[in-house]
């Protein structure tokens, strides 16, 4: 016997919708500047796209984890469903292999090609979260998910807790929700953690690439809170300013490769590929790292840029 | 088939969602004055120091000039802005009462650019 398990992503479509409904309704009188038609219409087409993109490749790359799991270590046997401990646990690994894959995707350029899609707006709704990769298939992104395979995980369980991660990851994509109790932004990705890890705000770069659990961003140290009285500028360091749909899949791929083609050497064209955004063969951009080392300069020496300290936590003189 | 059939459908509901969005008129913002385009320059643009700004007479672009003249062009994008710094000289023709200013990026476009007669000037003088 074996077992037939749904898609989540595709289960939660109908849901996703009402959800966006309901934003846009409040949208109306609260925030009226958090939805735009043409933002609206390219992320839904990108959301489109993915899952069409997805439908296309998905196959294959199940293919491949089923070829590992040919050669696992541990073998639940043909009831390998029943094992009901093994569900919570695929889960949490999934959810750390989804961690590692993630923080690749913003610190090399080649996994970045295929995640900034994720970041191409700049507004920050529920329909932003539907920017999902069209061409995650051309990274080596899926070698980060294979030691579970190796262990025994069935490629139909991780699959199905992927898509659980995803769903998940849905309703973080919003502005209308302030702060969740203190437990859970302990605990769990929530709205405040994923606008942080959202923005362009050069003390917020490269923060929070959780999943679901937060705890992997504290361990690992990529952890930032959001800063009370800051305002968030999503999107990408330097803006599209298009809302071309095509580009926003591809723009990424089409500069990685015209750099590549220009770059000098082979160690150059190797460095384009897993270098962060930004590098250089000859230091001529901005990376993360550099906007973030000179923002920390100018505000420890320099009080005059942007406030750093939350107007709520000066303390009157006495 | 199946396929085919769920995509068609998806894309009707995209338009309208689209469509409600657009009815509700969200997203419709616009620079108010010269000190919110300085401003967005600042905030927006790594280390620029805004000095001055002409903005169009409808809100929805801008340039800005920093203390080391360099200039960004800023356009409404969505219920934001995006802006790209420009190479001089700058690429700039007039169309009747319009301006339009090359970016220098395609997918960026040409900004469009309604200015009053001192707006006008200034931007004679940056040519
Ligand atoms: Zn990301
Ligand atoms: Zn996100």
């Amino acid at each position: 016997m074996d077992i037939s398990l749904p898609s989540p992503t595709q289960v939660a479509v109908p849901l996703f919708i009402i959800a966006i409904l309901v934003e846009i309704w409040i949208a109306r009188t609260k925030a009226r500047d958090s939805y735009d038609p043409q933002d609206t219409f390219t992320s839904l087409m990108l959301g489109l796209g993915s899952t069409v993109a997805g439908g296309l490749v998905g196959g294959f790359y199940l293919a491949i984890a089923f070829i590992a799991y040919d050669f696992r270590v541990f073998d639940a046997g043909p009831q390998w469903w029943a094992v009901w401990w093994a569900w919570p646990l695929a889960f949490v690994l999934d959810d750390l292999a989804y961690y590692w894959k993630h923080r690749l995707g913003h610190r090399m350029r080649w996994m970045w090609a295929a995640h900034v899609i994720h970041h191409s707006s700049q507004h920050y709704n529920l329909s932003t979260a539907l920017r999902q990769t069209w061409t995650g298939f051309l990274t080596p992104g899926f070698i980060i998910s294979l030691p579970m395979f190796l262990l025994g995980f069935h490629p139909l369980m991780v699959a199905f807790c992927g898509g659980l991660n995803l769903v998940y990851q849905f309703w973080i994509h919003t502005e209308t929700i302030d702060k969740m109790p203190r437990w859970f932004e302990w605990a769990l990705n929530t709205p405040s953690h994923h606008r942080v890890h959202h923005a362009t705000n050069p003390r917020y770069l490269d923060s929070n690439y959780a999943g679901v659990f937060m705890f992997w961003d504290r361990m690992f140290g990529t952890f930032t809170p959001e800063t009370d009285g800051e305002e968030i500028r999503y999107g990408i360091v330097r803006q599209l300013g298009s809302f071309n749909v095509i580009w926003a899949a591809f723009h990424e791929w089409v500069g990685l490769a015209s750099d590549i083609a220009r770059a000098p050497s082979w160690k150059a064209r190797a460095n384009y590929l897993i270098k962060p955004p930004g590098w250089t063969h000859d230091n001529s951009r901005d990376t993360s790292d550099s906007l973030k080392a000179r923002w920390l300069t100018e505000n420890t020496h320099d009080k005059r840029t942007e406030p750093v300290t939350p107007a709520s936590t000066i303390t009157p003189a006495e | 088939m199946n396929l085919l059939f769920v995509t068609l459908g998806s894309f009707i509901i995209i338009l309208a969602v689209t469509a409600l969005v657009r009815g509700l008129r969200l997203g419709e913002v616009r620079l108010e004055n010269r000190s919110q385009a300085c401003a967005w320059a600042e905030r927006n643009i790594p280390f620029f120091n805004a000095q001055e700004a002409i903005i169009s007479e409808d809100g929805q672009s801008a340039l800005v000039i920093d203390s080391e003249e360099q200039i960004v062009v800023i356009k409404r994008h969505g219920s934001k802005f995006a802006g790209r710094l420009l190479n001089k000289p700058i690429d700039a023709h007039q169309e009747g009462p319009i301006w339009c200013i090359g970016s220098g990026d395609r997918q960026f476009g040409r900004v469009r650019m309604q200015c009053d007669v001192k707006g006008q000037h200034r931007l004679l003088a940056l040519l």
